[in-house]
């Protein structure tokens, strides 16, 4: 945009053999305010892109819960990293009062959370209580609790 | 989920918290974790914690 913008005030003050002149400057400002206005619109889309992306949960039946638990707009993923372990605390206030059949999202979010606190050297007991907690199947899992809470579920 | 990438496999950090908790207490108590996890897996994490921060009685383990 500024490329085209000095190509078009160069070729006129050529033309006309006036450099700089008063039609210059106003289609100097013209295109300064276009590209303005260019790089504003640019940065809500992406902006309001990463929100969508971010915020994005499926089948949320409950409305109001939503409302009340979802991350602030505010606060994305990709803003810089010490609001990170700020925008992991409030999907797991959100996700740790979904159903059973979202228990991928609690541990993607606890193990998202736990490997951001570990990164910086903390190691939170209560919160690895919590991650070991959510039923699911791996290699390490106690198979007398993991079926236990597959008859629960049932 | 949104833009965190889906856990595929989360046995190293699991392993890296229990092998910090039993570094940390000369006296380690699996009770807590055995209700969650496979017994022999801890006990082998519990083994490994023990003789890579210098215990004493490292035979025992």
């Amino acid at each position: 945009m500024l490329v085209l913008m000095f190509v078009q005030i160069s070729l006129h003050a050529r033309n006309t053999s006036i450099r700089y002149n008063n039609l210059s400057l106003s289609l100097f400002l013209f295109y300064l305010s276009l590209a303005i206005s260019l790089a504003f619109s640019l940065r809500s889309l992406i902006n309001q892109l990463y929100l969508s992306f971010s915020t994005h949960i499926p089948m949320i039946h409950n409305t109001k819960h939503h409302m009340q638990h979802t991350p602030h707009t505010h606060v994305t993923y990709y803003n810089i990293s010490q609001h990170h372990s700020q925008y992991h605390k409030q999907l797991w206030k959100f996700v740790v009062g979904l159903s059973g059949g979202f228990n991928s999202y609690k541990v993607t979010v606890a193990y998202h959370q736990l490997s951001l606190a570990q990164s910086k050297g903390v190691y939170d007991n209560e919160r690895f209580m919590d991650y070991l907690a959510i039923p699911r199947y791996t290699s390490y899992t106690n198979p007398v609790w993991a079926n236990a809470q597959q008859h629960l579920a049932q | 989920m949104g833009l965190l990438e889906g856990v595929n496999d989360d046995e190293k950090l699991v392993r890296d918290f229990l092998l910090h908790f039993f570094r940390e207490k000369e006296k380690v108590d699996i009770k807590p974790f055995q209700h969650y996890i496979d017994e022999p897996y801890l006990n082998k994490v519990l083994a490994e914690a023990k003789l890579t921060s210098g215990a004493p009685d490292t035979e025992k383990w």
